[in-house]
């Protein structure tokens, strides 16, 4: 389980010596195996979020904790897949997706078989001695996944992974996405602005609002899969979540 | 147009050839201009050629052979080059690992960078006497502050997505450094050592005009104003265009096809992966 208690962030920028708060007491809880979309707008503090689950960032005040223990670096357990792929352009395909492996000591061979297998799993085996730079953009970020996967995480942590790749390439992906996530069962939690993206994907969607970044509200999805875009019932969560996403608040 | 086809069709090879040909035929005339009318001992490519012959053949010219000429500078070169590639690296690495280090030596490197290795040389025959030894120091100094800087740059230019991406992979330190910082700032860091390189070259030449040793190409074109034996000093000079054309295309380039090539990483920068 994953729990974020009173969380609160300020960037302090150096030049202008500002203080900025980017999240502002976010409290939430996200059980294992569960798929939850962080929707809002741009500057509604979701990759600082993100970041901070990841370990790359210390709030300046709450915590979060996976399984009790409190979270306070990055961590093989907590695997993070970005907006741009950040593959290494010197290794290979199969090599980028050994690296976790490689790094935390896991013998050659054997890093090499699950490195395949992964490979496998995200429909790239053939593509495994290529350098990153020959991949497409969705190809690399199924490589993103792979490496992620690899490491064998508790929680994926992925921030708008898709969202500079075409209509048809994203919602391939989303798909490969979810035949995962029922396979493995990893809690998965995905930061986006796509209202769509989200109901389609998610469990539970939870939705941020900017200045300071703030929860505004959840909904939680309950629609048989897989989702069917142009249905109706598709279409009232849509219009329910751009009313919650845009209704004012007196604050 | 119709001449630009001709030339097309002619092939590759008579194409390439065509600027040597053009430079020879240029510095033919000069020569004999040159000669003509201020009687001066300009010599021919032909005459140079003669020379080349002989003078590769082990003849000796101002007591030694070009063989031992070549040898001293090119000893002096990588001696001053090993030696500025070892401080550039760590002081470069050290920069980007400390953040007073990098305040301490960056302002520093900007202050003596801009001045030109040779203004050193009083400096170094101060300290060093003539010879070798002051030679060496020049070389290294012309070496060592772009390799710096290149290292420096290098590794400031690599995406922190990617620093962060090995993090979540679970590396430790030393693997971000050996595996991600280093390959990462290989394009930055293949042109500091060739600038580093170069420069060294261009100023061994220069110090052993002055440096007061009896032995290198540099020190055997100067003396030939003496001894008039220009020819001489024509051969060495192309000598010395042959070895920065030698390891240009045998080393750099070949470095750069098996690695930033490869990568698909430009030579000016981080690659976008
Ligand atoms: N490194 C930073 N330094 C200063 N301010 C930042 C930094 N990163 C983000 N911010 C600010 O924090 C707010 C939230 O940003 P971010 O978490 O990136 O939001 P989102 O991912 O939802 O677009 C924005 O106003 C942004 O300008
Ligand atoms: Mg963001």
């Amino acid at each position: 389980m994953l729990t974020i208690a009173n969380l609160s962030h300020t960037y302090r920028t150096v030049a202008a010596n500002k203080c900025l708060s980017a999240l502002h007491d976010i409290n939430l809880t996200i059980a294992d195996g569960e798929f939850v979309c962080i929707l809002g707008p741009s500057g509604s503090g979701k990759s600082t979020l993100l970041d901070i689950i990841a370990g790359f960032l210390s709030p300046s005040e709450g915590q979060v904790r996976l399984d009790s223990r409190p979270v306070t670096r990055p961590d093989p357990e907590r695997g993070v897949v970005f907006q741009e792929p950040h593959l290494f352009p010197w290794l290979t395909v199969q090599e980028n997706v050994a690296f976790g492996l490689i790094c935390q000591g896991v013998p050659k061979e054997r890093s090499k078989r699950i490195a395949r297998e992964m490979l496998e799993l995200v429909g790239l085996a053939k593509f495994s001695h290529l350098r990153p730079h020959e991949l497409s953009g969705g190809m690399k970020q199924r490589v993103a996944i792979a490496r992620v996967l690899a490491c064998d995480p508790k929680v994926l942590l992925l921030d708008e992974p898709f969202s500079a790749l075409d209509a048809i390439t994203r919602r391939k992906l989303q798909d490969e996405l979810l035949q995962i996530w029922y396979r493995q069962r990893k809690t998965i939690i995905f930061v986006t602005h796509h209202v769509e993206e989200a109901i389609y994907l998610a469990e539970r969607i939870i939705v941020f609002h900017p200045h300071p970044g703030r929860i505004k509200g959840e909904v939680t999805v309950d629609l048989a899969r897989p989702r069917l875009v142009a249905s109706p019932e598709f279409q009232a969560y849509r219009e329910r979540i751009t009313q919650l996403m845009t209704a004012e608040e007196g604050c | 147009m119709s001449l630009r086809l001709e030339y097309g069709r002619v092939g590759n090879r008579a194409g390439e050839l065509l600027p040597y040909l053009f430079f020879l035929a240029t510095w033919h005339i000069a020569a004999v201009a040159v000669q003509y009318f201020k009687g001066a001992p300009f010599p021919t490519p032909s005459a140079t050629f003669s020379r080349a012959v002989e003078l590769l053949a082990g003849e000796y010219f101002l007591h030694h052979s070009l063989y031992q000429h070549l040898f001293a500078s090119l000893t002096r070169w990588a001696i001053g080059f090993a030696l500025a590639a070892a401080v550039g690296l760590a002081a470069g690495i050290i920069t980007t690992i400390s953040q007073r280090a990098d305040r301490l030596i960056m302002p520093i490197t900007a202050f003596l960078q801009p001045i030109p290795s040779l203004a050193w040389i009083p400096l170094a025959v101060l300290l060093l006497g003539l010879g070798n030894q002051s030679t060496i120091f020049i070389i290294f100094l012309a070496g060592v502050f772009p390799i710096m800087i290149s290292v420096s740059a290098g590794i400031h230019s690599i995406p922190k997505g990617l620093i962060r991406a090995a993090q979540m992979m679970g590396a430790d330190k030393s693997q971000i450094f050996f595996r991600v910082l280093l390959p990462g700032a290989l394009p930055h860091l293949l042109t500091g050592l060739r600038a580093g390189l170069a420069n060294g070259w261009r100023a061994l030449i220069a110090a052993e005009m002055v440096g007061g040793t009896d032995l290198g190409l540099g020190y055997a074109i100067f003396q030939a104003r003496w001894s008039l034996d220009y020819s001489s000093a024509f051969v060495a000079m192309i000598l010395i265009a042959l070895i920065g054309l030698l390891i240009e295309g045998g080393i750099f380039r070949k470095v750069e096809a098996k690695t930033v090539k490869i990568w698909g990483m430009s030579n000016q920068g981080g690659g976008q992966c």
